[in-house]
């Protein structure tokens, strides 16, 4: 899923109304905060920051943090005093809005302009809020968040977040690197154990679960299935035809033939049963749904090539 | 996961070039293994964006287990994330 589909399925999912002055209205609620003129993006990356501006002049964060007002002294992400001002019944799907944005733009699946969009608009909606933090790389905000889970929510919830995790981003058999690695953090941050991540993931994809990547290791990247690493680069993909794109939707290459299609088809809308999440709120359901509905689309797409 | 951008002094946010030109100047200092893989993973476009993609990942792990987050250790988490400081994601004052 590109990050376009996965903003197009947020926003059918739920529109919030965009807060005029955000930044203003959650520096207002930063009460846990040592120093008053913190604001809602908080503590920038140290290495993120001081490099940029050496690389990237366009995105200097030394500008880009004066026209945001964020404090580069902040010893906080901040995101965890956000969340709490927002509605109690949104807090939930405001977590799992962060860890999807924080997996998929991790595998940089997001439109290069995405981010010059997010940095330089002052007034956010709560979803591209979000992407912020994510697109700063914020790491205290995903403790933050990783710190929210586990304090308030259930065992099946926690489960049924991993569940939808794989549902809207694993396209296919073989999940990214950072997929796995973040997958299997999560498994043991929520103490997943009946099932385990391992068993989840053999009920969900047919297949075991992928050793630990080890991708600063030769050894590891010479044993990877061919084909399996180009179906990894999301920005290549979107570069390619309108097969490759759907193909890839469905976890395969542009060789795929009919058979593989139905049955990449049906594992991964069977990923998308609404009855596993029951215990997740409305808008996941309908993040589902659209999921679904966008496989179906490539799946037709697909048969219809092929025809 | 070994840190292949602290050990050459830079970070992932630096040109691959500046990388690339670094990798020759610690060459010395490492074993022969550890040398190849660095400069394997980090010369290879496609490897090395992944590289990145993952460094972040630890970075963002190490500060979930600084705050002393409980956990299953079933991964060895601690043992992984040891060349990742929580203190490389701190600002100086």
């Amino acid at each position: 899923m590109t990050q376009h589909e996965l903003q197009e399925e947020y926003e059918r999912a739920q529109l919030e109304p965009i807060p005029n002055n955000w930044a203003f209205e959650a520096d207002s609620l930063f009460d846990d905060s040592p120093e008053p003129e913190h604001t809602a993006i908080g503590k920038p990356n140290h290495r993120f920051d001081t490099n940029l501006a050496r690389s990237h002049q366009e995105e200097a964060p030394s500008s880009r943090l004066r026209e945001t007002g964020i404090n580069q002294k902040s010893q906080h992400s901040g995101f965890a005093a956000w969340l709490r001002s927002q509605a109690p019944t949104d807090q939930l799907s405001l977590s799992i809005e962060f860890l999807m944005y924080w997996m998929a733009f991790g595998d940089e699946r997001y439109d290069p302009d995405l981010k010059r969009r997010i940095f330089q608009t002052p007034n956010l909606s709560k979803h591209d809020t979000i992407k912020r933090w994510v697109l700063k790389e914020d790491v205290h905000a995903f403790a933050d968040v990783i710190e929210w889970m586990q304090k308030n929510t259930t065992s099946k919830q926690k489960e049924q977040i991993v569940r939808l995790l794989m549902a809207m981003l694993i396209n296919g058999e073989r999940p990214t690197p950072l997929q796995n690695t973040l997958l299997r953090f999560l498994s043991d941050v929520f103490y997943l154990e009946n099932p385990t991540l391992e068993a989840i993931f053999k009920h969900d994809f047919g297949l075991n679960l992928p050793a630990m990547p080890r991708v600063d290791r030769l050894a590891w990247w010479r044993r990877q299935p061919p084909g399996s690493i180009s179906l990894w680069n999301a920005q290549a993909i979107n570069a390619g035809d309108e097969f490759t794109r759907h193909a890839a939707q469905l976890g395969l290459n542009s060789n795929a033939r009919i058979e593989h299609i139905e049955a990449a088809y049906e594992k991964a809308i069977a990923r998308c049963n609404p009855d596993r999440f029951d215990h997740l709120n409305e808008r996941e359901h309908q993040l589902i749904a659209s999921r679904r509905s966008r496989l179906s689309q490539s799946r037709d797409e697909l048969m219809e090539a092929l025809a | 996961m070994r840190n292949y951008f602290d050990i050459l002094n830079t970070d992932r946010f630096s040109e691959d070039t500046e990388k690339l030109n670094r990798i020759s100047e610690v060459e010395s200092s490492l074993e022969e293994d550890y040398f190849v893989d660095l400069k394997t993973v980090l010369s290879d476009r496609e490897q090395h964006m992944h590289y990145k993609r993952m460094h972040l990942q630890y970075d963002a792990i190490s500060a979930v287990l600084a705050r002393g987050t409980p956990q299953k250790d079933s991964n060895s988490w601690s043992k992984r994330v040891v060349e990742f400081p929580p203190a490389q994601n701190k600002l100086p004052d």
